[in-house]
């Protein structure tokens, strides 16, 4: 283990302050920026607002180079304005894509206990898993945005011709959490009235499961990157992992203290961290349900009469950057916190930033940005690229290891019995930090 | 993977590369339990593994018999030329500049790969 010492040092852009510019000229009301979201291509940033008139509206700001130097009005524009009939409180970007990791690959496999992962449509047994169906709607080509609005509905917009494709209405209250698959445009939504609803826009948007087993709200959904798992998260210190497969429940999670708000996956789909308004962020493996470590955001940790009621710190949001190197959190305490993910050696934060009334973390997929919002009304952008570890390559051992956990796929139990010692199946568990 | 490394000669043609012979050499040779050669610059292989590092530099049991000739009993050839192959990827992109692209792993070896990577400590 090589000791390199991390530096991170996250600047903020120059194309934040035309953002800012652009968020605050007076055709805005200010308004609690719940949620905001980068597109996969990373070159689109949607931000719910609300403008004089009290029309919700999604701005979607294009920006070719969030790290330009030189900022002019092209550098980076509104691309879009939807105007909504009710308050945005999710949004999420999908778009096809064709990743090499989800193919149909039959050779066989050399332990004989993992199978290669399977197009997960391909492996249900569903009407929209053949291709000569005449469709309504072509989801294949753009990049669209899904809103999740107050009244329930779902809108999904085509941003690169600006229209309104579907309307999804299906839930009978706030929509809170909506996240689309890598590939293969499923939709999850969640929302407070307490069920889970799972939409296959390749199937013009057809609603083919709903679960509804609580009698509380969801508050975020969230998909694997390998599509195998949906994460849960919710009040009464709900953490619950589903089979995407079979939709029976996986793991039900215990451990925090208080609401569990957001959640990401690791993207070998191999570690789940969860923030909550026990002002903790605990990071579970999705292989044992165990959980591998704890990030404190309150030191000294709180009585539980404190974390399980009103402390002061709740942590909003947790992001995990590309090749999960850092876990990014927004506390209510108006910090935003860096943590390194895989390290052995401490939990403890290696940065932190003041952010006044910060709500929402996100990270564009290519690893570069960062993109912070506040109730203010306002989203500031900062580059993630100076940071001194992000340069090395990581160790053979560490790519093996996120190699192994993303091809292991719905056969993830089998990982326990590897023909490999002990001591390596703990690694390759993230067992041993 | 033999290059076409040849041993260096006084009659010089343009292109001298570094031999196998000495202890300043500019390459190592790994061989493969099912007896594979593989040349590999020594520098990359030196910082990429403390293992082989230690196998050159140390003495006693890990002392070789012929100098820059590294005999790895347990990694067969197919896993070995992977772990060149790493050797070569660390040594571009360490302290680069630019995107640092994945390094590929072909799902059939990656388990091997694993337990070599363990023993070389790379």
């Amino acid at each position: 283990m090589s000791n390199i010492v991390i530096v991170v040092q996250p600047s903020i852009l120059p194309v934040s302050q035309l953002l800012r510019e652009k968020c605050n000229s007076p055709d805005f009301l200010t308004n609690n920026i719940w949620k905001i979201a980068f597109s996969p291509c990373s070159q689109y940033l949607a931000i719910p607002k609300q403008d004089i008139d009290g029309q919700h509206c999604v701005l979607v700001v294009h920006c070719s180079d969030w790290h330009a130097k030189n900022v002019t009005e092209s550098t980076m524009r509104i691309h879009n304005q939807f105007n909504c009939t009710a308050a945005i409180w999710s949004l999420a970007f999908g778009q096809r894509t064709s990743k090499s990791n989800l193919r149909i690959d039959r050779r066989p496999f050399d332990a004989s206990t993992l199978s290669t992962p399977t197009v997960r449509r391909g492996s249900l047994d569903r009407r929209s898993s053949l291709p000569v169906v005449n469709r309504r709607y072509d989801f294949s080509k753009n990049l669209f945005l899904a809103a999740g609005l107050a009244s329930g509905k779902i809108e999904i917009w085509n941003i690169d011709t600006g229209e309104l494709i579907l309307v999804l209405k299906d839930h009978q209250l706030t929509v809170c959490g909506l996240d689309f698959t890598s590939c293969t445009m499923q939709l999850a939504s969640c929302s407070h009235d307490t069920t889970i609803k799972l939409w296959d826009l390749f199937d013009d948007g057809n609603m083919y499961k709903t679960l509804n087993e609580w009698t509380h709200a969801i508050n975020t959904v969230k998909w694997s990157p390998d599509e195998t798992i949906l994460c849960a998260v919710g009040p009464y210190e709900l953490v619950v992992l589903f089979n995407t497969t079979t939709w029976k429940e996986l793991f039900r999670l215990d451990g925090h203290l208080h609401t569990v708000v957001d959640c990401a996956f690791s993207s070998d789909s191999a570690v789940l961290v969860t923030a909550s308004y026990d002002t903790r962020v605990l990071m579970w493996s999705t292989t044992t349900g165990e959980i591998l470590k704890g990030f404190a955001h309150k030191i000294p940790k709180p009585l539980k009469i404190y974390a399980g009621g009103d402390n002061g710190a709740f942590v909003r949001s947790v992001a995990i950057t590309k090749s999960n190197q850092f876990l990014i959190t927004a506390c209510d305490d108006n910090k935003v916190r860096w943590f390194p993910l895989l390290s052995d050696q401490s939990s403890s934060m290696i940065y932190e930033q003041t952010e006044p009334n910060v709500l929402y973390v996100a990270t564009t997929p290519d690893g570069n940005t960062m993109a912070v919002s506040n109730r203010n009304g306002e989203v500031h952008l900062f580059s993630t690229l100076s940071t001194l570890s992000m340069n090395q390559p990581s160790s053979l051992k560490c790519f093996c290891r996120s190699a192994i956990n993303t091809y292991s796929g719905v056969k993830r139990k089998d990982l326990l019995n590897l023909p490999i010692m002990r001591p390596l199946i703990n690694y390759v568990l993230y067992k041993d930090i | 993977m033999d290059t076409a490394g040849a041993t260096s000669s006084s009659g010089a043609p343009p292109n001298i590369y570094g031999g196998l012979e000495g202890p300043e050499s500019m390459y190592l040779k790994l061989i493969s339990s099912d007896g594979h050669e593989f040349v590999v610059r020594r520098d990359f292989a030196i910082t990429a593994s403390p293992t082989i590092k230690n196998m050159l530099s140390g003495p006693g049991q890990y002392s070789e018999s012929q100098p820059n000739e590294i005999y790895l009993k347990d990694i067969p050839s197919h896993v070995l030329i992977n772990v060149c192959r790493y050797f070569a990827y660390k040594a571009k992109y360490t302290n680069s500049s630019i995107d640092i692209p994945e390094f590929p792993i072909d799902i059939q070896v990656v388990i091997e790969l694993l337990v070599a990577s363990d023993f070389l400590d790379c």
